[in-house]
């Protein structure tokens, strides 16, 4: 007999989830975890960053609270303080999942998993190497922050993301981003709300290039309100350093240009993590840099599965979560229950950014013929009294079926918003089925009401 | 208000300034941006895109409302004013320099008006 049923390969957000569910599902259950407990996600990811921005947003607020009656004087923040803080919420809640570990029973195995063949893993702990035997592997190892071959790239200064949450607990003068997606412009809110100087680099001609036009232009508008330089349809050539300054070199369209910082971040993508994870001569089939899988997780190993980063088209916490219970209910034989089709994506700029299903472009290539509703939030009454940026919510239906198939959102609140909508693209409902709700005033929320006026009479032209 | 003799106008408050027969720069009237006001945002087109007469190629915002540009020639972007995106208020400031789209490959144009029907036409 196999010493376990399930053995996951990373705790991340797809490993520790799939663990938790195999286990209240009955199945014995381990996970093999070298770093801490939560992965990229609660460590170096999503939950590092919004605790950063959190602190940011209450510097940005006091320093602009005297619109609202409110002066502050010898405002200060201490960075050692704001990252003391980011580690102190990353460790509640990594401890948090150790705590749910012990209570299902998962077995959390400190150290390094290497995958011999169908249902063997080496083990390498601190007692040593072990081979333990299971009747499913699941790996979810992750993705690690890419880092292109330009020239320069390695120089000290230029750091990736993990870097920057790691260690950098100093307040740079001046920063350059490059990559304005959405970890570059993340870090732009939280660098440009403390007072840094912030320069961000797009190789595309917009920021968040994979995103409805809209969200890019009006971003690169407010940041540049903020004062931050954005330079899009911009490719690096080569970075060089001079004392303490870091210079970056970059084409923009056809002139050469530089600039000069303190540090630089490089934000270009992730990339998935296999390191050591296969012995040699039991590599699986690949797609690019990702195992490839099958729609059941499957890869070409057999009873060896993966999910999130390490395989997954899309890079997101919560895809690899609903993964992980789907592909342990498919071990099990049967579905998971969520329609992983239909990924609500945040981003965390201010105002949030927030989209779900397709945009009217993606729609209309794919030849469908849509309508869309918008609403710009000048009217809004809660968006008044916070005197927010210029903020929209944009909905896109079906010309025929009149069915909800798109939204995307740019304003306060939008990561909190965006479930209703796409709690409407997954049942199918129209915007007269959605009109049909009452909206509570005054809320963000009574944005949605209006996008859905908008596009109920798009519809009818 | 002015509405330059050189200019074509149409009736849903854009100009047309023709550099050939064949392409044109369009911007929206004076009328228009008075009417509309400060002038906050602009959701410019994208350069190939084809456009159809009477169809919206773009919108624009005030403070007030969204309003979209009516393309009163059917062609395709050859160019857009990109220095719009970060300076919508050059609108108001400026309507007539302000060209939003430069349309080429015309091969339709909706009926446009002279300087004096649409003064005539917008009653100003």
């Amino acid at each position: 007999m196999a010493d376990y049923q399930l053995l996951v390969i990373g705790a991340g957000p797809g490993g520790y989830v799939a663990a938790l569910h195999a286990a209240k599902r009955g199945m014995k259950t381990a996970v093999i975890e070298n770093r801490e407990v939560g992965g990229t996600c609660l460590n170096r990811g999503c939950i590092p960053t919004k605790t950063l921005l959190h602190s940011s947003e209450i510097v940005a607020g006091i320093n602009g609270g005297e619109k609202f009656g409110v002066g502050a004087q010898d405002v200060h923040f201490d960075m050692s303080a704001i990252f003391a803080r980011k580690r102190e919420v990353s460790a509640k809640l990594s401890g948090g999942i150790e705590g749910m570990f012990k209570a299902a029973k998962v077995d959390l195995l400190r150290g390094v998993g290497t995958v011999l063949g169908p249902g063997e893993v080496r083990f390498s702990g601190s007692d040593g190497e072990q081979t333990i035997t299971a009747e499913h592997i699941l790996l979810a190892t992750g993705s690690v922050p890419a880092r292109p071959p330009i020239p320069g790239l390695d120089l000290p200064g230029v750091l990736t993301s993990d870097e920057l949450l790691e260690g950098c607990d100093h307040l740079y003068e001046s920063l350059i981003i490059i990559g304005g997606g959405v970890i570059g412009v993340e870090f732009v809110t939280f660098y440009a709300d403390l007072g840094c100087k912030v320069t961000v680099i797009e190789g595309l001609d917009r920021l968040l290039p994979n995103m409805d036009r809209e969200l890019g232009q009006n971003l690169a508008l407010i940041f540049k309100k903020r004062g931050v330089s954005v330079y899009t349809n911009s490719l690096v050539s080569n970075l060089t350093k001079d004392g303490d300054t870091l210079t970056v070199n970059f084409k923009n369209k056809d002139k050469e240009l530089s600039v000069s910082g303190e540090a630089v971040l490089c934000a270009i993508g992730r990339r998935p993590y296999t390191e050591g994870l296969f012995a040699p001569g039991v590599e699986p089939a690949m797609n690019g840099r990702s195992i490839a899988v099958d729609e059941n997780y499957q890869t070409s190993i057999p009873g060896v599965y993966a999910i999130g980063d390490v395989s997954s088209k899309i890079q997101l916490a919560h895809v690899a979560s609903a993964q992980g219970r789907d592909c342990v209910e498919r071990i099990l034989g049967g579905v998971g229950i969520t329609d992983i089709t239909t990924v609500p994506s945040c981003i965390y700029c201010v105002p949030e950014i927030a989209c779900v299903g397709l945009t009217a472009d993606e729609a209309k290539a794919a030849g469908r013929e849509v309508a869309v509703g918008k609403y710009v939030m000048f009217s809004n009454g809660k968006t008044v009294i916070r005197d927010g940026d210029r903020a929209f919510i944009k909905l896109v239906a079906d010309q025929h079926s009149r069915v909800l198939i798109g939204a995307q959102l740019m304003c306060e609140h939008a990561t909190d918003m965006i479930s209703e909508l796409a709690t409407a693209i997954v049942n199918g409902l129209t915007v007269e089925q959605m009109l049909k709700v009452l909206r509570p005033h005054p809320t963000f929320e009574e944005g949605v009401q209006d996008a859905l006026e908008d596009l109920r009479a798009k519809l009818d032209k | 208000m002015t509405f330059p003799e050189e200019l074509k106008y149409s009736r849903s408050d854009e100009w047309v300034k023709f550099l050939d027969d064949s392409t044109a720069l369009v911007g929206i009237t004076d009328y228009a941006q008075s009417e509309m006001g400060d002038l906050v945002f602009i959701n410019l087109p994208v350069v190939g895109d084809a456009t159809e007469k009477e169809t919206a190629m773009c919108d624009i915002e005030s403070v007030k409302a969204v309003s979209d540009v009516i393309c009163p020639l059917s062609g395709e972007i050859l160019e857009v004013n990109e220095d719009l995106a970060d300076a919508p208020e050059t609108l108001n400031a400026d309507p007539y320099g302000a060209w939003i789209a430069k349309i080429g490959n015309i091969s339709e144009t909706e009926e446009l008006l002279t300087a004096a029907e649409y003064r005539a036409y917008r009653n100003c």
